[in-house]
């Protein structure tokens, strides 16, 4: 496909406005980058804002009123029942005829990359949606992060068994009064802690997990009795702070040293320790015995979210793909990954685009804000680079994103992503079971996992908790999953 | 004033009577067009939206369009394992709040009242009302930092002789802190409306009292509280009438699982379920469901209250 087009003409898109980019300007359409893809592809677009946090009632107004935009952006998660609903209702179009012909540069990835095409298109292979692609693995940006300082002091290196921790964590009973040594996660159940007892969900806090082609949840797993056992006695040792599930910020709490250790942000805890003057480490994932195999490492899949859907109604379908197919082309990606060619990024002699000084050491836009301001970090469907390259604070300071990577891929030999669990998808029926099921079991099994902790609950109770998870539906939710991984597969 | 007086002829019917009213007040008409405008618009016609409490309403295909699935909603609330604890709870927390929400106003109203220096009645007055335009969120904010286990209440506590503790994370402790920051948000706010029932009590009443004798007790008793009975008794039963509804904001700031138990209410579980999908009939029927308790406390209340005191809402 040739840009920039010749018909030409405007497309309307709905488009929730950052509450970062709402203090520069009233609509997108203002941004130099918006600018700049618009010149460029020929095609002209109108943004719809909904009103900040109003986004759900906004777009439902308009599915009732009948008149959506004709790009809608994000906003399956508005609908009830889900995409799949939304286009059997006729207010998302099907989109599957279109594709080929109208977003080549998007059919390309669709066609080349088969874990990308089971993930962006439905049960039955049709495309309702144009995602994000991003193929690139990145380090997680939550990590177990400790003292540095305070290891050096005691000679200790970062843990890397459940021993070492509770070796550091005595350690900063002893000698640091007024510390809390740990702040688990306020739900209890830590991520990148499960792991070890291999009945993790994912670092990222999702408890359902795949091993074997069969789908687990940490809810139902034995094994959960050895880590709320752990959990307990650290708890009752007095190394997890009382407050662990009030906490409001895990990264000021350290970097104010009222805590020694916790999983969360890397960027903010360095960020925010090279303020305070303090020292932190990243650490791996603890193992019961060192270098124990771990396989619940993050994976990117290389559908990256963001749904972008076009309305049934609309009289610019092929206009509307021809506009989102733009991001998908080598020149379109660079626009709205890096900015305004030639002011913010230039190409560099590697054929990776390279930020210019003016975005890297702009005097009039913070740092945090430049992301969204002198480049498009969130917008609609698009091909996305890593974000080492295309994110101007990832660039800006390499040593935070050299902390964040540490223990990173590679790092860590014993530990892989195999447990990964791609995102489902449900019919609407299905989707109402899970919400129903998930709800219940939820409600019961947190409460419970936070009793076990805090010994509100004795742990001998622990058989009745996995009777009650049972009853509560745990095997219809599993049967629900496998189902739908199965059709995930076999598409 | 206008007299509003309607010359009632029981001979003529409903139209010719309205027809007679309306020539004579026709500007009292007009004026009130808008009101019941906005009551139309927005509160009658919308009660047809009940519907979809009935049905699997998908935006797309409209009220018309959507599957009727009768109670399946309902009875979905109503089996779950938590329908019972999150009702329990958010009739408990409630009347908790008509105990120490409702009738701390009123007290403070009286006390205030009886204060002779205005200067200093002024200034109390002005404070009392600074919490209510904290917004929820902050309040939540500082409740939380102040009972976490370095907070103030735990200094204070430990002075006491009590272990630091995570307070909000006591059970126990829940609905004292839930209803008390309650309180303190809106003693001074809500005590408004009674101070101005206050200070349009007669003062002749008050001179004849002094003069018959009557100390100050005595001129509480018989003069300043049946002043405010009327709309002390109006505020308890439109209290009396929200007892199911209460908003699910103050609980999902304040709440962990760790206090589900006592914490939990029909708002913040529907919240939950929201976050896992959108279900706008499950929604609706369990708003319906609350509203048709509200509705009947509300007439309980209001008859208890007519036999009670002879005041009432209608």
């Amino acid at each position: 496909m040739k840009y920039p087009v010749e018909e030409g003409g405007k497309v309307t898109m709905w488009i929730p406005l950052s509450s970062v980019v709402a203090k520069y300007y009233k609509s997108l359409a203002e941004n130099a980058t918006v600018k700049q893809y618009v010149k460029d592809s020929g095609i002209d677009v109108e943004f719809v804002h909904p009103p900040s946090g109003q986004e759900e009632e906004n777009f439902n107004l308009l599915v009732v009123s009948d008149s959506l935009p004709d790009i809608l952006v994000d906003c399956n998660k508005y609908y009830a029942g889900g995409v799949d609903a939304a286009v059997a209702d006729g207010v998302f179009a099907d989109l599957t005829d279109l594709v080929p012909e109208y977003a080549p540069d998007y059919n390309y990835f669709l066609e080349n990359n088969d874990l990308f095409r089971k993930l962006a298109t439905s049960i039955d292979g049709k495309i309702y949606n144009i995602y994000n692609y991003k193929d690139v693995q990145a380090p997680y940006y939550h990590r177990p992060q400790y003292r540095g300082d305070w290891l050096k002091e005691w000679g200790m290196r970062e843990p890397r068994t459940f021993d070492e921790c509770e070796a550091y964590f005595q350690k900063v009973l002893e000698e640091k009064s007024g510390v809390a040594p740990y702040l688990l996660a306020a739900n209890g159940l830590e991520g990148h802690f499960l792991g070890a007892f291999e009945i993790g969900g994912q670092t990222n806090g999702g408890l359902f997990f795949v091993k074997q082609g069969k789908i687990h949840h940490t809810f139902n797993e034995p094994r959960l009795k050895d880590y709320l056992e752990l959990m307990n006695k650290w708890y009752e040792k007095g190394y997890i702070s009382p407050d662990f599930t009030t906490v409001e910020s895990k990264e000021e709490e350290i970097a104010k040293g009222r805590a020694a250790a916790a999983v969360c942000n890397t960027d903010g805890l360095f960020t925010l320790a090279a303020e305070m003057g303090i020292e932190v480490v990243t650490g791996p994932y603890p193992r019961i015995n060192e270098g124990d195999p771990f396989h619940f490492d993050i994976f990117y899949f290389p559908q990256n979210g963001n749904p972008n859907a076009i309305a049934a109604k609309s009289e610019n379908k092929e206009l509307a793909l021809m506009f989102l197919n733009y991001g998908f082309t080598h020149h379109g990606s660079g626009v709205v990954n890096f900015g305004e060619t030639g002011v913010t990024w230039e190409m560099g002699d590697d054929g990776i685009p390279k930020f210019t000084d003016f975005a890297l050491n702009n005097p009039d836009i913070p740092m945090s804000d430049a992301e969204y301001i002198l480049r498009l970090h969130t917008c609609w469907a698009k091909y996305r680079y890593g974000d080492d390259i295309s994110m101007i604070r990832n660039v800006a300071n390499p040593e935070t994103w050299e902390y964040r990577a540490r223990w990173g891929v590679g790092d860590d030999p014993t530990c892989d992503n195999a447990y990964a669990l791609p995102t489902l998808s449900f019919t609407a029926e299905e989707a109402a079971e899970v919400g129903r099921l998930t709800n219940d079991i939820y409600t019961y099994a947190e409460e419970m996992v936070l009793k076990f902790i805090t010994g509100a609950e004795s742990l001998d109770k622990f058989d009745e908790f996995a009777e009650n998870i049972q009853n509560l539906g745990m095997p219809r939710l599993l049967e629900l999953y496998q189902n739908a991984y199965d059709k995930f597969l076999a598409k | 004033m206008v007299n509003i007086s309607t010359t009632r002829s029981h001979k003529s019917g409903f139209l010719p009577r309205l027809k007679k009213n309306f020539i004579q007040h026709r500007s009292l008409y007009l004026i009130s067009i808008p009101i019941v405008l906005y009551f139309v618009v927005f509160k009658y016609i919308p009660m047809f939206g009940v519907v979809i409490a009935f049905q699997d309403y998908r935006p797309g295909l409209g009220i018309l369009g959507s599957k009727f699935v009768g109670f399946k909603y309902f009875i979905d609330f109503l089996t779950s394992p938590n329908a019972i604890r999150t009702i329990r709870n958010t009739i408990v927390l409630n009347v908790y709040n008509l105990i120490f929400g409702y009738t701390s106003p009123i007290i403070f109203a009286l006390l205030l009242n009886e204060l002779r220096l205005q200067r200093y009645k002024k200034v109390v007055q002005t404070i009392s009302y600074m919490p209510h335009f904290i917004s929820l969120v902050v309040v939540c904010g500082i409740l939380k930092d102040f009972t976490s286990s370095y907070g103030i209440f735990n200094d204070l506590a430990e002075f006491f002789g009590y272990e630091r503790q995570n307070m909000l994370s006591n059970v126990d402790l829940y609905r004292a802190l839930y209803v008390g920051s309650g309180v303190w948000k809106d003693l001074g706010w809500g005590s408004i409306l009674y101070l101005a029932t206050l200070s349009s009590a007669d003062p002749n009443l008050y001179e004849a009292a002094t003069i018959d004798g009557a100390g100050r007790w005595k001129q509480l008793i018989h003069i300043t509280i049946p002043t405010i009975m009327p709309i002390a008794t109006l505020q308890l039963i439109m209290k009396v009438g929200s007892i199911m509804s209460i908003g699910a904001e103050k609980t999902i700031l304040l709440y962990t699982p760790l206090v589900y138990e006592k914490a939990d209410i029909i708002s913040s579980f529907v919240y939950r379920r929201g976050l896992q999908e959108m279900n706008f009939s499950f929604g609706a029927a369990v708003g319906l469901f609350n509203s048709v308790i509200n509705l009947c406390l509300l007439v309980a209340a209001n008859w208890s209250a007519r036999q009670m005191t002879g005041e009432s809402m209608w």
